[in-house]
């Protein structure tokens, strides 16, 4: 076992792949609280003395807190029959599901016909599928984000993968942290223009109502809803769908649990570069995620990191371009500028380019950026040495790595690609 | 003037003061109008922004006769009941009246053309001042424009440039107040904290308006009043040119994209969205420190015949429209964005702080 990947994924035993059918029996069910009394999916059943042992006591004591005097919006009450079978890979941990919307597989299947529905654009000419591909793991391959008018977004499609475990959303947004609400902002921002929808709710329903296909789709997902079809349903299914899209199934995976075959001995020296105190990599990119900005049943405390790593120094001054001030934006902190989210590094071979502007085109430039401690622009208007920005994560100092090492470390890096995930036919369009 | 009952009998305490507008019953119609540029000042009290009188509680200057001497007499009622009150607003544009199917000239620091595309914003907390005396208004709840708490004024009207809009719109404030005789108002702008936070998607009316969500903040536009410059009446160059060398949408961040064909956010857009910002997550909610929400104060005011206006003429009297000079198009309350600080500061708010500052000028008093 590589050291430095956390004490979460560390403590795992060897676990097969459970398979996942969207209907019928299941592997793991994520079953109602321990009472049976609701279907919260806030427990996990047989085959979980590793979960019950991560996250037994807390997660049980919470699930009781929140019972009480929360809204059911869900009709599955009494039930785990709609409880949904989740894969959970047996190197991750359970994801926190919001008490008010439990994961069933109807409401998967909803919201997977809705991530990949043009129709959630206001000319629909966009889904959400179109900036998030399943075969980028679900990022879009372009620097920025373009919306369905046109406009250019300020940062790049982040990856939905293990997205249930992101303990805050998007680039640098330290509020927005369920599912549930992020659906809202690219459906109804006015800045840039997403899927352009603000103002136009009820043409949205409308269209929803008039597709046959989405009748049963909502009233299986919401039974006891009169009247399914609603904003709110809509992000709950959409929420549900991002929220079982676990990627755990890498060579790297593999290797941890056990298969030293895994991995290719570069790959393995890759991996102890990757976790040395040479590159520090693991502070902000370690962890069952590659991520520290994780959330997941069981964990006791509450944390949303944010990083400068020394991008830009406009001017020697610690300035980022204006339109991507990182957290400043929100603290209006001077000394949150630059702050980002480590996004995970699952996949990260297929998600370029990188960083939140996709500024940097390749992996190995990405490697160029740390082990300069920081990137500097010569000219233009945002010329000036991100190394010696006042703002940058003091572990970001640079290092250098011979040739060998630098194809070690890539050769990890790919490592990271989960192939299953990318291709996995549960997770693809529905409509075709 | 006076405000009309929600009941009969119900009498005004007292009409005595000549100054003041009663809260009463009668249907009779208070003919003491004041003259427009009555008291406006900003909160924090007696600055008389613009110029305008501070108010009073008796004799203030440009008073029209009367008074509401005669209000509530002859029904009868008792002291403390409960009387409507409705509070007329009106949208500007400098000297004409807001509309989705004009366009206006003459805006800005550099005089530009600009057409509308939104004006709608949310009111709380409104009171009624009898000398320092406030009394609160319960608002009403019509599960459309007020939820019992909070008002949504809307003057777009879903036509013309205003194609994100809404066809209803609504001019009036509608709530009820103890019987009594008072002489101005007070309100607030905004959605008040412990409704700003709450999931839209499942809050009644008037909460749940896609284009008021703020989701990045996870909470309200309280204001939105948006328009877009027309034309390259002020230097030549076009408006997306202009945008584009100005710092907001950053040239290098443009190069790095590669296509190049690529529009930003359209940079004649001149949105002003105002909120709460500069926001965490914590203890399970979200706290925001600028909260950004105007306290508006009018000592002399009649509701009967009078009017609050907003005059989106003064708002962008500071900056250059269209032609941004950093930051999101416009002003999103950004506290960075060189446009917000004058805009912020015509509806009566410190940027850096979100706190009520006096010297408003976006908002007056005018005969209805």
């Amino acid at each position: 076992m590589a050291r430095g990947q956390g004490e979460v994924a560390g403590r795992r035993p060897v676990r097969s792949w459970l398979l996942w059918p969207l209907c019928g029996s299941v592997a793991v069910v994520l079953s109602a609280c321990n009472d049976g009394s609701d279907g919260h999916a806030g427990t996990v059943l047989p085959d979980a003395g590793r979960i019950a042992r991560d996250a037994g006591d807390s997660r049980d004591s919470g699930s009781a807190s929140r019972d009480s005097g929360a809204p059911r919006a869900d009709a599955s009450s009494g039930s785990d029959a709609g409880a949904f079978p989740w894969p959970i890979p047996p190197s991750l941990p359970v994801p926190v599901v919001p008490p008010d919307n439990p994961l069933t597989v109807a409401k998967v299947e909803l919201g997977r016909h809705l991530f990949y529905d043009t129709r959630l654009s206001l000319n629909q000419t966009q889904a959400c599928a179109t900036c998030h591909r399943q075969e980028l793991a679900f990022t879009d391959g372009r620097a920025q984000g373009l919306g369905s008018t046109g406009q250019l977004h300020p940062r790049g499609p982040m990856s939905l993968a293990n997205v249930a475990y992101a303990a805050t959303l998007t680039w640098a947004n330290p509020v927005v942290r369920e599912l549930e609400r992020q659906a809202t902002v690219p459906m109804f921002g006015e800045a840039p223009v997403e899927l352009g929808l603000s103002g136009h709710e009820d043409e949205l329903l409308a269209r929803l109502r008039a597709e046959p296909a989405y009748g049963p789709l909502f009233s299986d997902a919401f039974p006891e809803d009169a009247d399914p079809v609603s904003i709110l349903n809509v992000t709950r299914g959409l929420a549900s769908f991002e929220r079982v899209l676990l990627s755990g199934n890498s060579r790297y995976d593999r290797f941890e649990a056990g298969d030293e075959s895994a991995l290719t001995a570069s790959e393995q020296r890759g991996l102890v570069l990757f976790n040395s105190e040479k590159t520090e990599c693991n502070h902000c990119h370690g962890g069952f995620d590659f991520t520290d900005s994780v959330t997941y049943e069981g964990k006791a405390f509450d944390e949303t990191p944010f990083h400068n790593n020394g991008l830009y120094n406009l001017g020697g001054t610690g300035a980022y371009p204006a339109d991507n001030t990182g957290l400043a934006v929100f603290t209006g902190k001077k000394t949150d500028t630059g702050r980002f989210k480590a996004p995970t590094l699952r996949n990260i071979a297929v998600t370029a380019p990188y960083m939140h502007d996709g500024s940097i085109a390749t992996l190995d430039g990405v490697l160029d950026h740390y082990a300069a401690g920081g990137r500097t622009i010569d000219s233009g208007p945002n010329a000036g040495d991100g190394a010696k920005s006042p703002y940058k994560d003091p572990l970001i100092t640079g290092f250098t790595l011979s040739a060998e090492e630098r194809v070690d470390f890539l050769a990890f890096l790919g490592a990271l690609t989960d192939e299953e995930f990318l291709t996995d036919p549960r997770f693809s369009n529905p409509w075709k | 003037m006076k405000i009309f009952a929600s009941r009969p009998a119900l009498l005004a305490l007292t009409a005595s003061i000549a100054a003041a507008f009663t809260v009463a019953c009668s249907s009779d119609s208070n003919d003491g109008t004041p003259a427009a540029g009555t008291g406006g000042s900003s909160s924090g009290g007696g600055d008389g922004s613009g110029g305008q009188g501070t108010g009073g509680t008796s004799g203030s200057g440009g008073k029209g006769s009367g008074g509401a001497s005669t209000g509530g007499t002859g029904t009868g009622g008792a002291a403390g009941g409960a009387s409507t009150l409705s509070l007329h607003f009106a949208a500007k544009v400098g000297t004409k009246a807001f509309d989705c199917e004009s366009t206006y000239t003459g805006l800005g620091v550099n005089d530009c053309t600009l057409a509308p595309n939104d004006f709608r914003f949310y009111v709380h907390d409104v009171r009624l001042l009898a000398g320092s005396t406030e009394t609160p208004v319960a608002l009403d709840d019509d599960a459309k424009w007020q939820n019992g708490k909070v008002a949504l004024l809307d003057f777009e009207n879903g036509k013309g440039t205003c194609d994100n809009g809404t066809t209803d719109t609504n001019a009036v404030v509608k709530g009820s107040a103890p019987a009594g005789s008072y002489t101005g108002i007070a309100f607030r702008i905004g959605v008040p904290e412990d409704q700003n936070h709450l999931n839209p998607a499942t809050e009644a009316s008037p909460l749940n308006l896609s284009a008021l969500q703020w989701d990045w903040t996870y909470g309200h536009k309280f204001m939105k009043i948006d328009f877009t410059r027309l034309g390259m009446e002020d230097g030549g160059m076009m408006g997306r040119d202009a945008g584009m060398g100005g710092m907001g949408m950053d040239g290098g961040m443009m190069a790095m994209d590669g296509g190049g064909m690529d529009m930003p956010m359209d940079p004649n857009a001149v949105f002003f969205h105002l909120g709460s910002t500069v926001c965490t997550s914590a203890d399970g909610g979200v706290h925001c420190s600028n909260v950004n929400r105007p306290e508006l104060r009018f000592e002399t005011f009649d509701p009967a015949t009078q009017a609050v206006v907003v005059d989106y003429a003064a708002i962008v009297a500071g900056i250059s429209p269209g032609h941004d000079q950093g930051g999101m198009p416009g002003c999103m309350s950004g506290t960075d964005d060189p446009e917000c600080e004058s805009m912020l500061a015509a509806v009566g708010l410190d940027l850096s702080t979100g706190a009520p500052k006096t010297g408003q000028t976006a908002f007056s008093v005018a005969s209805q």
